[in-house]
């Protein structure tokens, strides 16, 4: 699995969300780098309460997450048990996201994590 | 440099929750309220200020509903910042003498009519909407977001979160207006269930039909009037987002706005004894104190310990009016009761018991869209005339 990260073949800058020009350096000429996925939990939240029609099923996790040597996402994080989550935690892709249709989707990447 | 426009007449419709009206009438209402208030009328008025909780597109139907005659007119929707926004932009509109007295209406009826402008046909999409999981994402979970990485960096607790609801809702006691007007601790805030961690039901602010409306006049109408009047001595506005992947969700807009409002007051966070804060959530508070200055980044949980948002003799009271958190939210927007509160306090007309002694010097700080992504910040610094 991996996840496609806009990147500027100008500046080297890796970015997010996909535009066509760099949000940094302005060029143009943007493409984009294989990432394996693995990232950290920059913040998290369990949303508890979500009454829009198509929203996940409650509880989950909405997490920013830092991609390795990447930008910051915006994301699903699934959790075995979305208390669990914390700061730090090491997660993966959920999905592949490698044709970037769409947002990518992660999981808390520890055999157990239900164990604190 | 000319001397500033002031701030003459101020309304908040008294109630909560409001049925057998149209938001047109609404609007409306609040408007003559003011104008009333600062013992003007509309044939007086020659700018309007509005945003997207007005009915219709920009500022078309309300200028022909209230047939103004109008010389300037801005529409720009910052959310909760608009009403801020628009006090400052009509200081300077007036201070350039494009006009002389400006009328700023913010309302709506979110309990009967719900509030849901993106959806409206016709609206293009925001770039956003295709690369962020949309459907999973609500309004509480941005600011619970902030909210977890402040604890995270900083030690921030949930009872210190709680402290903001205890001072608010003290505060809505005394106003009889109030949505929620009894009293909390904060172990009723850390007992109230879970919206979206780490943030309670009580972190959460309001859901309140309602609105009000503000009348921005130049210096040399301000004085032929007979209410006290309140100069805007600096005003600041300012946008932060995700920026494009690098999102830190540790401080607001208000570091810019707050920065500038101060620097053309000549005036430091510590010379202000009332400040407005906009409060949609707690921990709001708690970023925008660190934010304007009234505390270092990071010290904003220990800051509201100790009773010190509450009036009158906290070290600075703020929301008397029992802000966002207990008292009025109107249109899921409250930027408009933010200034009139902190009027309020300048001319001494706050609710027995919470009004600050002596007040002179405030500030009325208002939040647009959310902490957790792409939001928009205006402060004004207000000083009441001799």
């Amino acid at each position: 699995m991996s996840i496609m990260v806009p990147e500027c073949r100008a500046c080297g800058h890796r970015f997010w969300y996909p535009r066509r020009f760099c949000p940094v350096c302005r060029s143009r000429d943007v493409g984009g780098v294989r990432h394996w996925g693995h990232g950290t939990v920059y913040s998290y939240t369990v949303v508890r309460k979500n009454p829009a029609p198509a929203a996940p099923e409650t509880p989950y996790v909405l997490a920013y997450i830092e991609l390795q040597d990447g930008p910051r996402i915006l994301a699903v994080l699934h959790a075995a048990v979305p208390g669990a989550v914390r700061v730090g935690d090491p997660v993966r892709l959920h999905a592949d996201a490698s044709a970037l249709t769409g947002p990518p989707e992660f999981a808390v990447d520890q055999p157990t994590d239900q164990i604190r | 440099v000319p001397p500033p426009a002031r701030i003459v007449g101020v309304y908040e419709h008294p109630q909560r929750i409001i049925t057998g009206i149209t938001v047109p009438e609404l609007h409306a209402d609040v408007a003559l309220g003011a104008l009333a208030d600062a013992g003007l009328s509309l044939d007086d008025v020659d700018a309007y200020y509005c945003a997207g909780d007005a009915p219709g597109l920009g500022p078309f139907s309300m200028a022909e509903y209230l047939n103004l005659k109008l010389k300037v007119f801005n529409t720009t929707d910052l959310g909760g910042a608009s009403p801020v926004a628009s006090v400052g932009e009509a200081t300077r509109a007036i201070a350039a003498g494009r006009c002389r007295v400006a009328l700023i209406t913010s309302g709506g009826l979110p309990r009967q009519v719900p509030h849901d402008r993106l959806s409206e046909p016709g609206r293009a999409s925001p770039a956003e909407n295709i690369w962020e999981p949309v459907a999973a994402i609500t309004n509480p979970a941005l600011y619970a977001l902030c909210a977890t990485r402040h604890m995270y960096e900083f030690g921030t607790t949930s009872r210190d979160l709680a402290e903001v609801k205890v001072a608010s809702a003290w505060h809505a006691s005394h106003n009889p207006h109030a949505l929620l007007p009894k009293p909390v601790t904060a172990d009723d805030v850390l007992e109230s269930p879970l919206i979206s961690d780490p943030l309670h039901r009580l972190d959460c602010c309001v859901i309140t039909d309602g609105g009000g409306a503000i009348v921005v006049a130049a210096p040399e109408i301000a004085v032929q009037l007979s209410r006290p009047s309140v100069a805007v001595r600096g005003y600041g506005v300012a946008l932060k987002n995700t920026d494009a992947g690098a999102v830190d969700l540790t401080y607001t807009g208000g570091v810019t706005s707050g920065q500038q409002a101060f620097a053309e007051a000549a005036l430091r966070p510590t010379d202000i004894q009332y400040a407005s804060i906009y409060d949609s959530y707690t921990i709001t508070v708690i970023m925008n104190l660190e934010s304007l200055g009234f505390c270092a980044r990071g010290q904003g949980g220990r800051f509201v310990r100790d009773g010190a948002l509450h009036a009158p003799d906290g070290r600075l009271p703020i929301n008397t009016d029992g802000g966002g958190l207990s008292n009025n939210h109107p249109a899921n927007r409250g930027g408009v009761t933010k200034v009139i509160e902190a009027v309020r306090q300048l001319r001494g007309e706050a609710n027995e018991g919470v009004q600050v002694p002596g007040c002179t010097l405030a500030l009325a700080h208002g939040a647009g869209g959310a902490l957790g992504t792409r939001m928009a910040a205006a402060t004004i610094v207000l000083e009441r005339d001799q």
